[in-house]
C-alpha cells in the first residue's frame, strides 16, 4: 500500500489496574511524539460496550488507516477489535495488538521496567502496523454433498443426521452390508433396545432416505482437493469412479485384537475374549454351562468404556441365563458414561463380585480349572486366587487397519496409539487438523455407543456449519507467491502440511489455494528463494518488530 | 501459553520480548539472525510439542532451522547455545524454560 500511514493507538489500562506498575502518562507523552501518530487515547476498559462504542466512533471520525491496540490478550480479544475495524469500514487485517497486561504488567513487578517493556511492546506493534496490508475476503462456492467413510453405527447415524439437515450423504462401506460392530453385540444397556433392533431400524432409515446413498463393498482410494471441493476416487465391485464432495466424515471404528503376549495365555474354549463371549451368548453356542466365570479388565491399560459396558452386560446375562458365579477383576471401573453406573449397581445387586488389583493378575491352569491370582487392593492386598472354568479377557483396541494410509492420503495426523488425531481434544473433538474432514466414533478415540451417537450429530453439524450456505468466506491472497521469484523448486509443496499449494503450470510458479490454506507460514519459512509473502506475518514485519530491541542500545 | 503465564502471575525476566508467530514453522533462519543483528543476546523459539502440532510438521521444521541458525552462530564465533528451541507442555514449564535460559544466556553477556 502506497498510501500514507496514519496510526490510531488505543491503549487500555484495564480499569486502571495496570497503572499500578505502568506509568501511562509517560507512555502517552513518548508515544505521541512518534511519527504518523494520528490519534492516541487511553481508555479504562476498551473491551466494554462503552469502550468499543467510543473506539468505533473514533475510528470513523479520524483519518486512521492502521490500528494499534495496546491492551490484553490478543487470543481473547483480537477478533472483537478486528470486528470493530470492519464495522468502521477498515480492513480487519490492519490491526496490530500489544499485550501489555498478561505479557507485561502481570509478570513485571518493577514499575520502571514494566513501563519500559510496555513502551517497547507498543513500538513493536506500531512497527508491525506500519507494514500491514489489507486482505480481502471472498465467498467461494462449495459442494453440498458429504462423504461418510464407514457404514457402522457411527457412519449410519452421521448420514441420517446429515440427511435431516438437507445435505446429501454417501456412505462408503468396505464390508458387504451396513452395521459394522453393532451386529456382533449381544446387548446394549444404555439404549435399552436389543442391538439387532437398533441395527435394523438404522439400516431401514438409511436406505429409505432419498438423500443418503449407500455404497457397500466399496472403498475410498484417493482424496484430493480441499474443504468445499474434495475429489474422491472410489472403488465399488471392482469399478473405479470419481465423485466430488464438500466435506468428508471418517467413521471407520476400531479393531479389537487379543494380546496374548500381555496375558501370557492363548485363547481356547475356556479362555475367551470379550468379543468371543458376546458372540457365544448371542448365537447360544456355549458348549457347557460355566459354574464360575472370571473377567479380567484394565490389563491392556485403556479403561475402555465399551469393554466395561460389555463386561457388565455379559456378566448379568451369565447370572440370569446360567446362574453362574461371576467375578470382575479390574484395576478401576470407570462409570462416567450414560447408564454405566446403573448397570454396575444392577450387577452388584444380582451378585456379581468386583475385585480390584494393583499389579496385573497371574493366570495359571490346573487341569480344567483356571486360576487367577492377584493381591486384592480392597482388602489390604490380601492374596486372592479365583479358580474358574471360564476366563474372559479384555482385548486391546487398535486403530482401523487403513488409518496409516488414510492419514497420509488426507494429510491428517495420527495421535496416541496411532488413532486419528483430533484438532483439539477438548475444543474441537470431531475436527481433524484439515478443514472439511471430521471424525465420528471409535476411529479417533475410545467411546461407548451413547457417545458415538452424540459424536455423529456433532460431526454432521460441523459439516452443516461448513457447507449449509453453499459458500465459504475465504481470505484471498493472505499468503502469496511472487511468480518472478519462484523457481518451482517445489519445497513449499512438499512441506505444506495442508496440501494447500499447487503448481501453476501456465505461469510457472507455485500457487497457494486460499481455501485450503491454514496460514501457518511454514511455506514462507522454508522457501529458499523467499518468494512467498505472508501478508500479516511477513519477514519485514517480524524484522521491524525485532528492530525495537536495537533501539534499546 | 505466554498469556496464561501472565494469568498465573508467573514472572520471568523483564528483558524478554515476545514476537508472536502463527506457528513456529513460520520462523526462518533470517528471523533468528536478525534478532542477533539488532542486539538480542539470545533467541528462544517456543511452540507446541511435535506430536501435538496443529500444522503437523511446524515444530519439526522449526527444529531444523534452529539447528541451522545455531551452526551459523558457532561459525562466526558466538555460542551456538544462544539460540534454542523448546516445546513445553505446560505454562509453568514454559516459564521455567524462559527463566533458566535468560539466566544462562544472560551470563554469556552481550554479543558485541
Amino acid at each position: 500500500m502506497n498510501q500514507e500511514v496514519k496510526l490510531g493507538i488505543f491503549i487500555c489500562d484495564c480499569g486502571a489496574t495496570l497503572a499500578k506498575n505502568i506509568d501511562f502518562t509517560e507512555l502517552k507523552q513518548k508515544l505521541e511524539t512518534l511519527p504518523d501518530v494520528e490519534y492516541l487515547s487511553i481508555s479504562h476498559s476498551l473491551c466494554s460496550p462503552e469502550g468499543q462504542e467510543t473506539m468505533l466512533s473514533e475510528l470513523r471520525a479520524k483519518a486512521i488507516n492502521r490500528v494499534v491496540v495496546a491492551a490484553c490478550s490478543s487470543e481473547l480479544y483480537e477478533h472483537i477489535f478486528a470486528a470493530l475495524l470492519e464495522k468502521a469500514g477498515l480492513n480487519p487485517y490492519l490491526l496490530s495488538m500489544a499485550n501489555i497486561r498478561e505479557q507485561c504488567s502481570w509478570v513485571t513487578p518493577d514499575k520502571d521496567k514494566a513501563t519500559q517493556k510496555a513502551m517497547e511492546q507498543i513500538k513493536m506493534a506500531i512497527n508491525r502496523a506500519r507494514l500491514l496490508e489489507p486482505v480481502e475476503s471472498k465467498d467461494v462456492p462449495v459442494n453440498k454433498e458429504v462423504l461418510v467413510v464407514g457404514g457402522g453405527i457411527a457412519g449410519m447415524q452421521t448420514a441420517l443426521e446429515l440427511s435431516q439437515l438437507n445435505l446429501k450423504a454417501t456412505i462408503v462401506e468396505k464390508g458387504k452390508a451396513l452395521g459394522g460392530k453393532l451386529s456382533q453385540l449381544v446387548a446394549l444397556s444404555p439404549l435399552k433396545s436389543p442391538p439387532e433392533e437398533l441395527l435394523a431400524a438404522k439400516v431401514k432409515a438409511v436406505t429409505e432416505r432419498n438423500n443418503v446413498e449407500v455404497l457397500t463393498s466399496a472403498e475410498l482410494l484417493t482424496l484430493n482437493g480441499q474443504a468445499g471441493d474434495f475429489a474422491a476416487k472410489i472403488t465399488k465391485d471392482g469399478q473405479e469412479f470419481f465423485h466430488n464432495f464438500g466435506a468428508v466424515i471418517i467413521a471407520t471404528g476400531n479393531e479389537a485384537q487379543f494380546p496374548s503376549q500381555i496375558y501370557g495365555v492363548e485363547l481356547s474354549s475356556d479362555i475367551v475374549s470379550q468379543e468371543q463371549l458376546e458372540a457365544m451368548l448371542r448365537l447360544s453356542t456355549m458348549t457347557k454351562v460355566p459354574n464360575r466365570v472370571c473377567f479380567i479388565l484394565d490389563v491392556c491399560g485403556e479403561h475402555s468404556r465399551t469393554h466395561t459396558i460389555s463386561a457388565l452386560e455379559t456378566a448379568l446375562i451369565l447370572r440370569r441365563r446360567f446362574g453362574s458365579e461371576v467375578y470382575i477383576v479390574c484395576q478401576n471401573l470407570e462409570v462416567d458414561s450414560s447408564g454405566i453406573e446403573q448397570l454396575y449397581r444392577e450387577a452388584r445387586n444380582r451378585g456379581v463380585l468386583f475385585l480390584k488389583f494393583e499389579q496385573p493378575p497371574r493366570i495359571s491352569r490346573d487341569n480344567a480349572q483356571i486360576n487367577v491370582q492377584f493381591q486384592d487392593s480392597l482388602t489390604a492386598n490380601e492374596e486372592v486366587i479365583i479358580s474358574c472354568d471360564l476366563l474372559v479377557l479384555e482385548s486391546k483396541l487398535l486403530p482401523p487397519h487403513e488409518a496409516q494410509t488414510v492419514s497420509s492420503m488426507l494429510n491428517i495426523g495420527l495421535g496416541p496409539g496411532d488413532f486419528y488425531q483430533e484438532d483439539n481434544v477438548h475444543l474441537f473433538p470431531v475436527n481433524s487438523a484439515k478443514k472439511g474432514i471430521f471424525f465420528a466414533g471409535n476411529c479417533h478415540t475410545e467411546i461407548d455407543l451413547s457417545r458415538v451417537l452424540t459424536e455423529a450429530s456433532n460431526a454432521a453439524l460441523n459439516a452443516y456449519q461448513l457447507l449449509s450456505t453453499g459458500k465459504i468466506a475465504t481470505d484471498v491472497g493472505r499468503v502469496t507467491v511472487a511468480p518472478g521469484k519462484c523457481t518451482l523448486c517445489l519445497t513449499c509443496i512438499r512441506y505444506c502440511p495442508h496440501g494447500a499449494i499447487r503448481v501453476d503450470h501456465e505461469n510457472r510458479t507455485a500457487q497457494i489455494i486460499d481455501i485450503a490454506c491454514e496460514a501457518c507460514g511454514i511455506c514462507a519459512g522454508v522457501c529458499p528463494a523467499k518468494a512467498i509473502t505472508f501478508k500479516d506475518n511477513s519477514d519485514e514485519q517480524i524484522w521491524a518488530e525485532l528492530e525495537v530491541i536495537g533501539e534499546r542500545r | 501459553m505466554a498469556d496464561e503465564a501472565g494469568r498465573m502471575r508467573l514472572c520471568y525476566s523483564e528483558g524478554v520480548r515476545i514476537v508472536p508467530v502463527p506457528c513456529i514453522g513460520r520462523v526462518s533462519v533470517l528471523h533468528i539472525l536478525k534478532a542477533f543483528e539488532y542486539g538480542a543476546e539470545g533467541v528462544l523459539v517456543l511452540g507446541c510439542p511435535e506430536e501435538g502440532c496443529h500444522h503437523i510438521s511446524g515444530s519439526t521444521r522449526a527444529k531444523e532451522k534452529v539447528a541451522e541458525a545455531s551452526a551459523l552462530l558457532t561459525e562466526i564465533g558466538l555460542d551456538g547455545e544462544r539460540v534454542q528451541i523448546f516445546t513445553p507442555n505446560s505454562t509453568p514449564e514454559l516459564v521455567r524454560i524462559i527463566s533458566e535460559a535468560s539466566e544462562k544466556i544472560g551470563a554469556l553477556g552481550l554479543t558485541v
